[in-house]
């Protein structure tokens, strides 16, 4: 099928952490695996997302190519090995690949729900696909329909007005503290991926300075240039937890990085500032026994999610009322789809029937070799307007099909006429890969 | 002021809190009752001002002096979603002082000579007073959403001013109540040299009066010079007013403004 979009990926709801990292693109190399992919001849459109919580590929994938294709090529990136990668991804074709991404943008599948970062990042996505030259009129009409989507969602239902994600709650707890972050200073202890994600909003959020300290420097510095801040070794630490007003920690070190009286005297000669920790990491880096120290407000992953599940409830009921929303517009957005693709196929079936015609005519004028020039114009009109009568019919009959939704009986009928389901003729409506289709 | 205007402005305020259904009764009750018991609270103190020998002499005039300026900062701090619990607390306080003022005693003894510098005098101090009323508000709540992150009872804490804001709010309302008391005292002391009134040692209101001054005076300079701010500045606005907000009345009760002088 031409336009069949296929979507492939892993996200929080399939796989762990360790996997979702191993998989994980930076944006850096995206374009690269875009033009690999098309060079390959896998897919003629792609775009690929990816955040902490999910890598994906959207693709329509080329000649005889599909979904299982593609998850094949994408399991195998980065050297891993497909047998212990492809359990945790999925596939979606068609409606369901259109609906899946529909959700996504919306934030129904998030880890959050309602979240908005998600809106931003499969924006980003579309933008370096475009760039990239990997976006067709299949990937534009499908991801405009996607944001407009979202927006609706957004706009007609409640479910971002209460919604936070992980790196907004951790905002959240700071600005319920020091107020705006405009003249705060913030420190980065290593660079575990919830670190990142709420430094990332306290920058979004007006933060003036960020410092990020970590073990290995260079990764440190790898961080600091991602978020425009600088790097410091973990050695210095101590002597910047004065001068700044939140510190994150997220490492995997395993063992308390800031004790009770290191953080006290810090509070001591902060003379009554408030200082705001938020300890990301499991097991803690940062003593719990802190909490009673005057000036010094400690938070930790669980009351980040405490902060971020406020509003569930509404946010639930909200979110059924955005799959009414999604449900619509992927039936409109498959609709055009399938337009396209019944017009491609009575194209097909249209240069398979002038095919037949320019053979039928030169067998006919090997015979007929008296044939003057206008006796030969004369065939030609005729056998033109011949196929063109014996189409009339089934090019009707398809439209009336499309119109009622039958899309077996479409894809049976210009099968049919299109002759052997060879290269370049076959037809699938809804999604189906032609080996399911072959196998009915 | 009269009493029954008073009585009418304390129902208004109540209206919020005892419209129970928390949908459009209550949304009404804050949107007119408070509004509606404000100009009957102006128009009583208008009264008094216009009709009585002494303005603001009564216990009572001075307290629904105060309520009312913690009632128009309910109404300032009116729509911004996070000072919903401030405006409860200014309420709160205000009808406590209101239900004070309802049941305070007639002043008593001869009339004071009514003067112009007198009466900048007790407004000077009751705007002060009104002013550290404010820093007890403010002071509360800082101490309770100290309370809740600390306890790490999170849920809709963003409802809440931050602990920034608040401690702000502590600085510039207590600025201003020192400021208003120290110029009403000045203003009462040159009142009393230029009339020779004898200031007796024992003046139960001059004497409290000054140690108020003293207490927030110690609180202001702890915190420029020492960095005092945050949980030890809102014990200092909460404890100070406490304790002058009893004393006055056990003392008020017993012997009215300046012992009856």
């Amino acid at each position: 099928m031409e336009s069949n979009i296929v979507a492939v990926g892993l996200s929080h709801h399939t796989a762990p952490l360790e996997v979702r990292e191993k998989l994980a693109v930076s944006q850096q190399v995206v374009p690269e695996l875009l033009r690999e992919l098309r060079g390959q001849g896998l897919g003629r459109e792609a775009l690929l997302l990816s955040t902490c919580n999910r890598v994906e590929l959207y693709a329509v994938p080329g000649r005889g190519q599909d979904g299982e294709s593609l998850a094949a090529w994408f399991a195998e990136r980065n050297g891993l090995v497909p047998r212990r990668t492809l359990p945790f991804l999925y596939r979606h074709q068609g409606d369901a690949a259109v609906r899946h991404l529909f959700r996504v943008t919306s934030s129904l599948d998030s880890m959050v729900l309602g979240e908005p970062q998600i809106v931003g990042q499969v924006r980003e996505a579309y933008r370096v696909a475009q760039e990239s030259e990997a976006a067709g009129p299949v990937l534009h009409k499908v991801m405009d329909r996607a944001l407009m989507v979202a927006k609706r969602v957004r706009s007609e239902t409640r479910i971002a007005r209460e919604a936070v994600s992980i790196g907004r709650a951790g905002v959240e707890l700071a600005r319920q503290v020091l107020g705006g972050l405009e003249s705060r200073a913030a420190m980065l202890i290593g660079a575990g991926e919830h670190g990142r994600v709420v430094a990332r909003s306290l920058l979004d959020y007006g933060l003036s300075e960020l410092v990020v300290a970590n073990r290995t420097f260079a990764r440190g510095a790898e961080v600091a240039r991602e978020f425009g801040a600088s790097a410091i070794p973990l050695e210095e630490m101590p002597r910047y937890l004065e001068r700044v007003d939140i510190v994150l920690t997220s490492t995997s070190a395993g063992r308390l990085l800031l004790e009770r009286k290191e953080i006290q005297t810090v509070a001591r000669r902060r003379r009554f500032k408030s200082l705001v920790l938020i300890d990301l990491s499991v097991p803690r880096n940062i003593d719990p026994s802190a909490d009673d120290l005057d000036g010094v407000f400690r938070f930790d992953i669980d009351d980040l999610r405490q902060v971020a599940d406020q509003g569930k409830v509404a946010r639930e009921e909200a979110a059924r009322e955005a799959e009414r929303i999604v449900d619509e517009e992927v039936e409109k957005c498959w609709a055009w789809l399938a337009q396209v693709e019944i017009n491609a196929g009575i194209g097909a079936m249209s240069r398979h029937a002038e095919q037949i015609r320019l053979a039928e005519l030169q067998r006919a004028h090997a015979v007929l070799d008296r044939l003057s020039e206008d006796d030969r114009k004369a065939l030609d009109a005729m056998t033109k307007a011949l196929v063109k009568k014996l189409l009339h019919e089934p090019i009707r009959a398809t439209r009336q099909l499309a119109e009622q939704g039958d899309r077996h009986g479409i894809e049976v009928l210009l099968g049919a006429l299109a002759g052997t389901p060879a290269e370049g003729a076959p037809f699938q409506v809804g999604g189906k890969l032609k080996e399911e289709t072959d196998g009915q | 002021m009269d009493r029954a205007l008073l009585i009418v402005a304390l129902l208004c305020y109540l209206a919020p809190a005892v419209a129970r259904d928390d949908g459009r009764l209550r949304v009404l009750a804050a949107r007119w009752w408070v509004p509606a018991g404000v100009l009957v609270h102006i128009n009583g103190l208008a009264m008094a001002l216009f009709l009585d020998d002494v303005p603001l002499r009564s216990m009572t005039e001075g307290l629904g002096l105060t309520a009312l300026v913690l009632v128009l900062a309910r109404l300032w701090f009116g729509g911004r979603p996070r000072m919903a619990a401030l405006r409860r607390i200014l309420l709160g306080l205000s009808v406590l002082l209101l239900s004070i003022a309802a049941v305070a005693p007639a002043p008593g003894g001869a009339p004071m000579q009514l003067s112009p510098f007198f009466l900048v005098h007790i407004g000077l101090v009751l705007t002060g007073f009104a002013g550290l009323a404010l820093t007890f508000s403010m002071s509360t709540l800082y101490l309770v959403v100290r309370r809740r992150l600390k306890a790490k009872r999170l849920a809709d804490i963003n409802r809440l001013p931050s602990l920034d804001a608040l401690d702000s709010l502590i600085l510039r309302t207590m600025l201003f109540g020192f400021v208003s008391l120290t110029a009403g005292m000045a203003v009462g002391f040159a009142w009393a040299a230029t009339h020779e009134v004898q200031m007796r040692g024992g003046d139960f209101t001059t004497v409290l009066t000054v140690a108020v001054w003293f207490w927030y005076a110690i609180g202001l300079s702890a915190r420029s010079l020492a960095g005092w701010r945050g949980r030890v500045s809102a014990i200092f606005g909460v404890g100070g007013f406490a304790a002058f907000m009893l004393i006055t009345t056990v003392g008020l009760l017993v012997a009215g403004w300046h012992g009856s002088a």
